[in-house]
């Protein structure tokens, strides 16, 4: 059987699914940084899959840019990361808590 | 062979023109930071290439021909309007105080002048980009781009104990409101086959209704970006992240990213809003309800208990977002009390913050309201300056502040939400509580141990004229509403 675009586009919303609830629930920074780059790439998935149904370029357009702009945002959030493991000692968000709320 | 041609004219470029400038300075600052040996000559010489750039691409905004109809240019990426020039002049008066107030900072907070210059104008380039965004993928590089340079300046202080923490709930959460963001943006695509603000509006004016204004997938997407633009603009439910990342970034980070970041931010919002899906207005206006009811709610309490003033500042920008929105309830008409309203309160929060800079303790971030204290005893000009900046931020006459707040709050009213008008007018008698506090706190209690280190008289004097140019507004508020007005009619 060869997968119809609606198949895509739940895979899509799956994975951007697990990523909110990984950015939200999980204490690892590098976890988290890991769930972004899912919820990008669900993104993603669903822009290509909605390309291919209109039979237009524009989303794939989209994708090649965004993957991109990820990997941007992934060197700057190890950057973050790296520095503060420096400073602290530990990548868990729950014990980098100096400011409130 | 074939021959090349570029789809750009001449007129596209000079419509261009203050983006470029600023870009072009981003690049330069960066070249200055690699040509210069010492550490001072590159901050020094930073600084004067990120001003130029400031003046020109306000020099280059400012000529552009205001009753010229607005069009879109690089095969329908941007649009060049009244718009995009009435935002580029105040981003570019923005990045120039920005740099101005902040300058003698930097020393303080361990951040070098190099490096926040650099990466300040590259931020500001991404918002020059923003407020002329046409199309969705254009949005999103834009967005990306002002960000991603604040994520890294709000952990570039090297003493700071708070400021990497504040990097990482930035970097995280505003990750996490892009993501949401381009998800919205997927689905929107989806539905209407195109990234154009024109195209989708096309798109909804035609379809029927069960497969345009009223398509659930649509109205998802739709809130989604929402969700991402509203954590940009601070608004509430999701402004958790604005106290912690103001209070933990250096104050000239904080700065920028509660002017230019927010201002851009919104300018983005009413562009989408009003360009792309105005036919869903019915929908979108009980988000934006709920989301300007919240702000002013939440923004306004939770600054009452506050006693760090970048704290208290940036819950009172959660309330300022509420008010902002209330300006988007003039639409379908001209938007012109939203656009007001974001230059009015730009400005005021960035004088707010150049002064708190400026009475700022020798290698201390933090400023409390007690460190205020007495104040206007030891430097009464500055802190009359500083009291002009909070009294313009409750919204008391006759400052801007009390002028913006008219036309949004009239704005509301005309268009039948009095009830909200209502809810503002009381937050803000309510509000006016805890910028009073401060003020009280400068005039009236016993001078503490206020060093505010270097007394520069520059830095003093670019606030006093930002001071007067907020008292200036105030009373004579007509020829901005005129600006804004005449800039925001046109979106639609």
């Amino acid at each position: 059987m060869t997968p119809a675009p609606i198949h895509y586009l739940v895979v899509s919303a799956l994975l951007f699914t697990t990523g909110v609830v990984g950015v939200l629930t999980r204490r690892n920074m590098l976890v988290i940084l890991m769930a972004i780059e899912l919820m990008l790439n669900g993104a993603n998935l669903a822009f290509v899959a909605f390309s291919r149904m209109h039979h237009q370029l524009d989303g794939q357009v989209v994708s090649v840019f965004v993957m991109t702009v990820a990997a941007a945002e992934a060197a700057i959030g190890l950057a973050i990361v790296v520095q503060l493991f420096r400073q602290r000692g530990t990548v868990r968000v729950d014990e980098t808590t100096l400011l409130r709320g | 062979m074939l021959p090349i041609v570029l789809p750009v004219d001449t007129g596209d470029l000079t419509a261009l023109g203050p983006l470029l400038a600023v870009l072009i300075a981003a690049l330069g600052v960066l070249t200055v930071d690699m040509t210069f040996e010492r550490e001072e000559a590159r901050g020094r010489w930073s600084f004067i290439v990120g001003l130029v750039g400031a003046g020109l691409a306000a020099g280059c905004a400012s000529l552009w021909q205001w009753e010229a109809p607005g069009r879109a240019i690089l095969g329908g990426a941007l649009y060049a309007d009244a718009f995009s020039s009435f935002f580029d002049v105040l981003l570019a008066t923005l990045l120039g105080l920005t740099l101005v107030v902040s300058w003698y900072c930097l020393d303080r907070v361990k951040v070098k002048p190099a490096e926040f210059t650099g990466l300040a104008v590259l931020s500001f380039s991404g918002m020059f980009l923003m407020v002329r965004a046409a199309d969705m993928l254009t949005l999103f590089l834009a967005i990306e781009l002002m960000s991603l340079p604040v994520y890294v300046l709000a952990g570039l202080s090297a003493g700071s104990k708070t400021g990497r923490e504040a990097a990482l709930k930035y970097f995280v959460l505003g990750s996490l409101a892009s993501a949401i963001l381009l998800y919205g943006m997927a689905l929107v695509y989806g539905v209407t086959a195109s990234l154009g603000y024109t195209d989708i509006a096309g798109y909804l004016a035609t379809a029927s209704r069960e497969s345009g204004v009223e398509n659930p997938l649509f109205l998802a997407g739709l809130a989604l970006m929402l969700v991402g633009l509203g954590f940009k603009v601070a608004a509430a439910p999701f402004h958790m992240w604005t106290p912690d990342v103001y209070e933990g970034a250096p104050t000239p980070v904080t700065t920028l990213m509660a002017s230019g970041v927010r201002a851009a931010a919104a300018a983005a919002l009413l562009r989408f809003l009003a360009g792309a899906v105005l036919l869903t207005r019915g929908h979108w206006m009980m988000l934006v309800w709920a989301l300007a009811a919240l702000s002013m709610i939440a923004g306004n309490v939770g600054a009452l208990a506050q006693t760090n003033v970048k704290r208290l500042l940036a819950y009172s920008g959660i309330a300022h977002a509420g008010y902002m929105l209330l300006g988007l309830f003039a639409l379908p008409r001209g938007a012109g009390g939203f656009s007001m309203y974001v230059a009015v309160y730009a400005l005021s929060v960035l004088g707010a913050f150049g002064a708190l800079q400026w009475f700022d303790d020798r290698g201390r971030e933090t400023v409390d309201i007690e460190d205020l204290a007495g104040a206007g005893k030891r430097h009464p000009w500055m802190a009359s300056v500083m009291t002009v900046f909070l009294l313009s931020l409750a919204g008391i006459p006759p400052t801007a502040g009390f002028a913006a707040k008219w036309f949004v709050f009239a704005a509301a009213v005309q268009a039948g939400y009095v009830g909200l008008a209502l809810l503002g007018v009381m937050t803000s008698l309510f509000g006016a509580y805890y910028y009073l506090r401060v003020v009280i706190a400068m005039w009236m209690d016993e001078p503490a141990d206020i060093s505010g280190a270097d007394q520069s008289p520059t830095t003093g004097l670019v606030l006093g004229l930002l001071a007067l140019a907020v008292l200036f507004i105030g009373c004579f508020p007509g020829w901005l509403w005129f600006l804004a007005d005449l800039a925001s009619s046109k979106l639609v």
